[in-house]
C-alpha cells in the first residue's frame, strides 16, 4: 500500500513536472510568436520597449500609445487590444490578424510591458 | 492641319483616361501594392508622391516590409502599375518637336513626337517578399523610346535593433541607380522636377551623380539609421554590361561603362520633431568610364561630391518642403584629352538645384505647386561642348540656368495633374544663339502637361 502511495505520488509529482514543463514550453511558444509579431509590426512605432518610442513615431500625428503604462492596462485590456488591432486607432491602420496571432500578441505584451 | 489633330488626339485620350480613373476607381487606397500591403493611405507614407513623409522615410529604410496582413493569410502580390501621359510645348519650336503621338505614328519618329501616350507606362513589384526582405522594383515601357526596360530597382534587407539604447535600423540593398536607396527628395533620383519632358531639348552637360549612371551600373551596399539622427549608407556598383549585374540594366543597353567599382558614399544628419523635419548630407562617387559607350577603350575619372539639404513641415492641411543639392564633379580626361575629345586634360562641372514646395490638403484633393531653380556651371571646353543646332554649344561652356515652376493637383491620392513651365536664362553657355545656329535660350522654355496615374 506504502509502495502504491509512493509510486501514485511519483506518477502525480512527474505529471505535475510534465504539465508545468508542457505549459511552460506551450507559454514559451506562445510568447516567442507574440514577440517576433511585435517585432514585425508594433516595434515600428510603438518601440522595442512598448514605450511608444519607436522610430516612426516622431513622424506621427499622434504618439503611438505607451504600453508601459499603468492606465493602459486597466478594465478588459484584451478585448481593448483586440479591438484596436481589428479596427485600427488613426493614425494606427487595422491589421487583419489571425485570432491566434492577436492572442499571442497579447501574451507578449502583457508579460513584457506590464508593470507588476 | 497636323497641329490640331495631335492636340485633339491628346486632350481626347487623357480626357478618357482621367474619366475612366475618376469613374472605376473609388478606393484608391486598394491600388498601389505599399498602400495595400500597409492598410494606410498613401498620404501616410508622402506628402504628394513621390515626396517621402518621415514615416515613408522609415518605412522605406524598414526595407519595405511592415505588413498589416497575417502571416497565414492569403499572399498578396505586391504589384502595382503607373501611366504618365505628357503633352510638350516649347517656346519656339522651329521644328524641332513634332505634332505627333507617341508611340502611334510613325516609330521613328516618337521621340520627339509632343504627346506622349503613355510617355512611361510602369509595372512595380513593390512591398514585403517575405520577412525582412522587400523591394521596389520597376519595370517600364518607354513611349518615346518605344522600348521596354528595368527601371528603378531597390531590394533590401532590413533589421531593427536597440543599440546603445537608441532604435538602431540597418540593412543591405541592391539596387540599380547611385541615390534611388535615399529617403530624402534631395538627392537625385528622387529630386524636384518628379516628372519632365522627354523629348524637350536637355542641356549638354550633366554630372555623372546627377543620374549618368541610373541602369548603367547595378550594385550591393549597406546603410544605417540611428536614433531619428544619423543616416549613413555606402554602395558598391559595377557596370550593367556584364557579369553578376546585368540583370540590373535589363533592357537597357549601356551607354556609359563604368571600369571596376564605383564607391558611394553617404552620409545624412537629421531630425523630425513634432511637425517639422531637419535633414543635412552629404554624397560622393568616384568611377572610371570607358571612353567607347560599348565599354572599350581608355578610361576617363570622374570624382563626385556633393551636399544636400531638405526641410519638411506636413501639418494637417498645410504641407511645405525645400530641397537643395549642390554637385561638384572633376572630370579627368585620361582618355578624352590624348584623342581630342575633350579640349582640356581636366575640367570641373558644377550642378546646384533648390525647390520650394506647398500643397494644401483640400477635401476634393491636395492642390500646390513648386518653385524649382538649377544651374549647371563649368570650365569652357571647346571639344566636349562643340556647337551644333539645338544639343550644342556656341561659346563651349555648359552653363544652363533656369527655373521651374509647376502647380498639381492631386485627386485621390494616387492620380497626379501638373502643369510645369521651365524658363531657360541660358542653355548650353549663352542666351543668344547658344548653339550657334541661331536658337536662343528662351526657345527651349518648356509647358509641359502630365498626367501621372498610379494604380
Amino acid at each position: 500500500m506504502r509502495k502504491v502511495r509512493i509510486m501514485t505520488t511519483i506518477l502525480v509529482g512527474m505529471g505535475i513536472v510534465l504539465l508545468s514543463a508542457w505549459t511552460r514550453y506551450a507559454q514559451g511558444d506562445e510568447y516567442s510568436e507574440g514577440k517576433s509579431l511585435f517585432e514585425e509590426k508594433c516595434r515600428i512605432c510603438h518601440g522595442a520597449n512598448g514605450r511608444g518610442d519607436g522610430t516612426a513615431a516622431p513622424g506621427l500625428s499622434h504618439r503611438p500609445t505607451d504600453f508601459t503604462s499603468s492606465k493602459f492596462w486597466q478594465g478588459d485590456v484584451d478585448t481593448k487590444i483586440t479591438k484596436t488591432i481589428r479596427n485600427g486607432h488613426p493614425p494606427m491602420p487595422a491589421f487583419r490578424l489571425q485570432e491566434s496571432e492577436i492572442k499571442a500578441l497579447i501574451v507578449y505584451m502583457r508579460r513584457s510591458f506590464k508593470k507588476m | 492641319m497636323d497641329r490640331p489633330k495631335g492636340i485633339e488626339i491628346g486632350l481626347l485620350t487623357l480626357f478618357v483616361t482621367g474619366l475612366f480613373l475618376l469613374l472605376t476607381l473609388t478606393d484608391a487606397r486598394a491600388v498601389p501594392s505599399f498602400a495595400r500591403q500597409t492598410g494606410m493611405s498613401c498620404t501616410a507614407c508622402h506628402t504628394v508622391f513621390p515626396e517621402l513623409r518621415y514615416f515613408g522615410r522609415i518605412f522605406k529604410l524598414d526595407g519595405y516590409t511592415l505588413s498589416t496582413e497575417s502571416r497565414s493569410g492569403p499572399w498578396h502580390p505586391p504589384i502595382a502599375a503607373m501611366i504618365q501621359t505628357s503633352c510638350t510645348e516649347l517656346e519656339n519650336n522651329r521644328g524641332v518637336l513634332k505634332n505627333g503621338v507617341a508611340p502611334f505614328d510613325d516609330a521613328d519618329d516618337s521621340a520627339v513626337d509632343k504627346f506622349n501616350i503613355p510617355q512611361q507606362a510602369s509595372i512595380f513589384y513593390a512591398g514585403r517578399i517575405f520577412d525582412h526582405v522587400g523591394a521596389f522594383s520597376q519595370l517600364t515601357y518607354d513611349g518615346p523610346g518605344n522600348d521596354v526596360a528595368l527601371d528603378l530597382t531597390d531590394i533590401r534587407h532590413s533589421r531593427d535593433i536597440t543599440l546603445a539604447g537608441k532604435d538602431f535600423i540597418y540593412g543591405f540593398t541592391v539596387n540599380n541607380s547611385p541615390t534611388v536607396e535615399d529617403v530624402w527628395n534631395s538627392t537625385p533620383t528622387w529630386g524636384f522636377p518628379y516628372g519632365s519632358s522627354s523629348v524637350a531639348p536637355t542641356p549638354a552637360a550633366g554630372a555623372v551623380l546627377d543620374g549618368g549612371l541610373d541602369q548603367q551600373v547595378g550594385g550591393v551596399g549597406a546603410y544605417f539609421y540611428w536614433d531619428n539622427l544619423i543616416y549613413g549608407a555606402f554602395s558598391f556598383y559595377r557596370t550593367t554590361n556584364d557579369g553578376i549585374t546585368r540583370p540590373l540594366g535589363a533592357g537597357t543597353t549601356p551607354d556609359t561603362v563604368t571600369d571596376g567599382t564605383v564607391p558611394y558614399g553617404r552620409l545624412a544628419v537629421q531630425h523630425q520633431w513634432g511637425q517639422h523635419a531637419m535633414e543635412l548630407g552629404a554624397y560622393g562617387l568616384n568611377a572610371d568610364i570607358h571612353s567607347g559607350s560599348d565599354g572599350s577603350g581608355p578610361t576617363n575619372h570622374f570624382r563626385d561630391y556633393a551636399f544636400d539639404v531638405q526641410y519638411q513641415y506636413t501639418g494637417m492641411r498645410h504641407l511645405f518642403s525645400v530641397q537643395g543639392t549642390w554637385i561638384h564633379e572633376k572630370q579627368d580626361w585620361d582618355a578624352g584629352f590624348p584623342a581630342r575629345h575633350a579640349a582640356n586634360p581636366s575640367d570641373t562641372l558644377k550642378t546646384f538645384k533648390a525647390n520650394v514646395n506647398y500643397y494644401y490638403e483640400a477635401q476634393l484633393g491636395i492642390i500646390g505647386g513648386s518653385l524649382g531653380y538649377f544651374s549647371i556651371a563649368g570650365d569652357r571646353d571647346r571639344l566636349l561642348y562643340a556647337p551644333a543646332p539645338v544639343n550644342g554649344s556656341r561659346t563651349g561652356r555648359p552653363e544652363t540656368k533656369g527655373f521651374i515652376l509647376e502647380g498639381d493637383f492631386v485627386l485621390k491620392n494616387n492620380y497626379k495633374f501638373s502643369l510645369q513651365y521651365t524658363f531657360y536664362n541660358k542653355f548650353n553657355g549663352a542666351d543668344e544663339n547658344y548653339d550657334g545656329s541661331g536658337r536662343d535660350a528662351s526657345d527651349n522654355n518648356t509647358l509641359y502637361l502630365l498626367g501621372w496615374f498610379m494604380f
